[in-house]
């Protein structure tokens, strides 16, 4: 094969790497959200569990990124390929640990039907940040930028919520004493969730980066 | 690009150039700044060499040439009867293979301001041995100043050459691929070399390296099939470029 279409198809592969990290992170989020709002602490273990492939997955990605551009001296489009892949991949990283901490959330919280109102309120929190992540990666897929910028303006939404839920768990923490350790757990849960739309507008910034060669802050 | 006229050194305007009936340049338009790196790049063949050759007029030795256009250099159409010893002395030239004279070290140096009519022992001593130190050259030379040029390394012999143009205290200096004869080491040595000239001289510089116009330039000009296709800070060039071909030509999907 001649040299540069091997360094071509390794750009491709790098893609569908990155692409398929993302399926892996967005399943993982699926699955801790499904264990959170059904209380099913099995399923919450195994997100817990299989983490480590992610994690495995973003050095794989980043040594590729490193080999690449050790050996082939990339420029222009390509160079802005490698170098949003490994900000990317360390993005999703990220957002695959809040996946983690909503699974472990889960798996403290059983067996303590009192904060099941609370439980209900998040649900609908943790769906938006998802939705988000899914538009970020269906951007990322198709190198839309308008879908980024899109995706990326819905962030305000998620701070919002998160304002609102913040003052409802802790008005509940304080007419609930007793229940003071659940919900700081979930207070914590609401800031990861908040964190994931933070997380979701890096890697919307580094496709508007990677397609136009600007760095644009989204949503500032 | 935003232009400071203040820094302007050479001005190009709508230049074509023809061998016979070949058309070599089309419409080129440049601005070269002073005190600063303009690297020009692109596939054989495609016009950069005839180009910077235009720059100090040494195009004017082959037969059949034809050319429109005007470059002005601080000012002067240097196609307009500017005296062509005169540009050349100001307007040097490194070439891609290091061409030192069969004489000795110091006899090459010391040439050039000789035909100028530097006859002045220690003046000459002291051009020599300024023109060796600017060309990072002195400290491993000057125990062996009286031996023959062809003797030294390759890399010693390239530096030799700017040396050698920069003992007539030029203000240009053109470089057309001058590290391509040379190894890894020595090419870092002209690199740093570049790097430092650009302080006193406005460098020119052809090289089908494209990390090598990465690391040494300011500017970055893409010529193909003899226009230019695209010019900006090396920066922009490399990483955002505007043009497809440019894109193309720098990432290696042809040329």
């Amino acid at each position: 094969m001649p040299i540069r279409q091997h360094f071509h198809e390794e750009l491709q592969q790098l893609h569908n790497e990155i692409i398929k990290m993302g399926t892996m992170v967005e399943e993982a989020l699926d699955k801790a959200l499904k264990a959170f709002s059904e209380k099913r602490t099995v399923l919450a273990e195994r997100v817990i569990a299989e983490d480590v492939k992610i994690d495995e997955m973003q050095l794989l990605i980043e040594d590729r990124c490193t080999m690449i551009m050790a050996t082939q001296q990339p420029v222009a489009t390509d160079l802005r390929n490698l170098i949003t892949a490994i900000k990317i991949a360390s993005s999703l990283e990220r957002m695959a640990d809040h996946a983690v901490h909503l699974a472990k959330t889960t798996t403290r919280l059983e067996g303590i039907p009192q904060i099941d109102s609370l439980r209900k309120l998040i649900v609908p929190m943790a769906e938006e940040g998802i939705e988000m992540v899914k538009g970020a990666l269906t951007a990322l897929a198709d190198h839309d930028t308008e879908k980024a910028r899109e995706v990326a303006s819905r962030d305000n939404g998620l701070d919002n919520t998160h304002a609102r839920l913040f003052d409802t768990l802790v008005k509940f923490q304080k007419e609930n004493p007793e229940h003071a350790m659940q919900t700081t757990d979930l207070l914590f849960l609401i800031r990861f969730l908040e964190r994931l739309g933070d997380h979701v507008t890096h890697i919307c910034e580094w496709i508007v980066l990677r397609e136009t060669g600007k760095y644009t802050e989204l949503n500032k | 690009m935003e232009q400071n006229m203040g820094n302007l050194k050479i001005k190009v305007k709508e230049l074509d150039f023809y061998y016979g009936d070949f058309q070599a340049l089309k419409s080129v338009n440049m601005d070269i700044e002073k005190n600063r790196v303009t690297a020009l790049i692109g596939p054989s063949g495609c016009g950069k060499s005839t180009f910077i050759r235009t720059l100090n007029r040494m195009n004017d030795l082959i037969d059949g040439v034809s050319l429109t256009g005007s470059i002005t250099y601080d000012g002067t159409d240097i196609y307009g009867g500017y005296d062509v010893i005169e540009l050349r002395k100001k307007i040097g030239m490194v070439f891609q293979k290091p061409n030192p004279f069969p004489m000795s070290v110091y006899d090459n140096v010391a040439y050039g301001p000789k035909t100028h009519g530097i006859r002045n022992r220690a003046r000459l001593d002291d051009i020599v041995e300024r023109s060796l130190r600017a060309a990072a050259l002195w400290d491993e030379i000057k125990e062996r100043l009286h031996k023959p040029a062809l003797g030294i390394s390759g890399g010693q012999q390239q530096r030799l050459c700017i040396a050698r143009v920069l003992a007539v205290e030029p203000d240009v200096v053109l470089m057309d691929e001058p590290t391509s004869a040379l190894d890894p080491i020595s090419t870092s040595r002209i690199e740093d070399l570049i790097d430092q000239l650009k302080r006193d001289y406005t460098i020119v510089i052809v090289t089908h390296n494209m990390q090598q116009a990465g690391r040494i330039s300011d500017s970055t000009s893409f010529f193909f099939e003899g226009a230019v296709i695209e010019t900006g800070s090396t920066e922009q060039i490399f990483f955002n470029p505007r043009n497809k071909k440019t894109e193309d030509y720098i990432s290696g999907r042809f040329g």
